[in-house]
């Protein structure tokens, strides 16, 4: 029998954390009432599942209350083979709902999808575990599976913008100007609020008369996307990749208020991970300060 | 050959990644199905392109927010019926486009009254609203707007 390799360990106070902020980014990310005319344009579950029960209000306060008490027993570990699942329903029954509108938006799937993995690495750890898996692996390989999603979505991402314009995406965004001016007007009628209208139309002129500058920046962009597998190698690796992805999506934010709000936390959360740096730090402060020590 | 395909199936069941390459493609096959997707956002880029608005019965601007969504939303409804609308009047020549404009932009409101029960003031605001196209175009390195209204709430 060939062994695979292992996965990486996480210590408790970083497991803790991690929860923590999970759990609040879940809740965000699902909505908290459904806007919504109906399910006009059934998307994903949507389609094999009839979630109109889901729009009486009653049902959606029951499917809130669920999913906070989840949410709850997720954070202290308790019922995790019933709080994963129930968090996991919640959130993309939910979300499908919105997104089943005929207007798909992008800023949630990968919440879904990180809960996704978690649920199956938990219930996959669990079958491992009879075969001897230690105790602490079924929490290591949920964050182990959480951080290859992340990494998976950049990757999709990267490989549709290749097939999609054939490689030729990072020539094609010299033209990101007329994306950058839809935007910016999108963004002035949602509130009639001019605040940031000016600051992105003059980053839409510079980007049209800047088309080869953009282009070269774009590259970087693709580049880094495709590169995120890198983030799989070690805690530096993950690091690294992730506050460069977070960088690139600043940086979007600033041009055309694109901000991927939760792409940006995930990213923070799971593969920076600053508490395992500040201990790094502090061990590192205490262990020079003793050697310096009479 | 067969040795390299060999050491890929050990790479494969050696691997601690394989959750990676399984999420990577189902997100490719399955494409835009929740909570997969295949991540086209900004996938391309063209020198033209339009956004959608909303103006009252005087001509002035509407908050699309205050009707419960946003700008992006409304462009996006009105694709999926623009895209429909383009299958239905396949053999209506070269008008096909203005016709699938048209019926896509009424789709728009009639989607905003259903809208209406959940936002009580957006009834009022719809009455003779009109939805407003502007076509964004990059031309020797600068941008330009041009705006047409394609459809009047009665």
């Amino acid at each position: 029998m060939i062994a695979s390799e292992p996965i990486p360990r996480f210590a408790f106070y970083e497991r803790l954390v991690m929860r923590v902020l999970f759990a609040w980014i879940v809740w965000r990310a699902t909505p908290a009432a459904l806007v919504v005319n109906g399910i006009p344009a059934p998307n994903g579950i949507a389609r094999v599942m009839d979630l109109h029960f889901l729009l009486e209000p009653h049902s959606f306060a029951l499917l809130q209350m669920l999913l906070a008490a989840a949410l709850i027993a997720y954070v202290l570990r308790l019922f995790v083979f019933l709080s994963l699942p129930i968090a996991l329903f919640a959130n993309v029954t939910a979300t499908a709902i919105v997104n089943s509108q005929g207007a798909i938006q992008h800023a949630f799937q990968i919440v879904s999808l990180v809960l996704l993995a978690q649920t199956t690495a938990h219930f996959y750890g669990l079958w491992c575990r009879r075969s001897g898996d230690a105790g602490e692996a079924l929490e290591d390989r949920t964050i182990w599976w959480s951080q290859q999603t992340i990494v998976a979505v950049y990757l999709v991402a990267g490989i549709t913008k290749v097939l999609v314009t054939k490689g030729l995406w990072p020539f094609q965004a010299r033209w990101i100007g007329v994306s950058i001016t839809k935007s910016a007007y999108q963004m002035f009628y949602d509130t009639l609020s001019q605040a940031d209208l000016r600051q992105q139309l003059a980053v839409a002129n510079f980007a049209a008369a800047h088309g080869w500058l953009i282009a070269l920046l774009a590259a970087f962009g693709l580049l880094l996307e495709l590169g995120s597998p890198l983030a799989l190698i070690n805690r530096t690796w993950a690091a690294s990749i992730g506050l460069a992805l977070i960088g690139f999506h600043v940086s979007l934010d600033y041009a055309m208020r694109l901000s991927f709000i939760y792409n940006q936390w995930l990213l923070l959360i799971f593969l920076v991970n600053l508490p395992y740096w500040m201990m790094t730090a502090f061990r590192r402060f205490v262990r020079r300060k003793r050697a310096v020590a009479p | 050959m067969k040795l390299q395909s060999n050491s890929a199936v050990q790479w494969l069941r050696t691997t601690r990644c394989k959750w990676l390459l399984l999420v990577t493609v189902l997100c490719l096959v399955l494409r835009e199905n929740y909570p997969f997707s295949h991540f086209p956002m900004y996938s391309s880029f063209s020198n033209e392109t339009y956004f959608l608005y909303l103006t009252d019965a005087a001509g002035q601007p509407i908050a699309t927010t205050r009707l419960g969504l946003s700008s992006s939303t409304l462009k996006k409804i009105f694709d999926r019926q623009r895209r429909s609308n383009l299958r239905k009047y396949r053999t209506a020549d070269s008008a096909r486009f203005r016709l699938a404009d048209q019926a896509a932009a009424q789709s728009v409101l009639e989607y905003l009254d259903g809208l209406a029960a959940h936002v009580p003031s957006a009834g009022k605001l719809l009455q003779g609203a009109r939805v407003q196209r502007a076509m964004v175009r990059e031309k020797s390195g600068a941008v330009a707007l041009e705006t047409e209204a394609l459809a009047k709430h009665p």
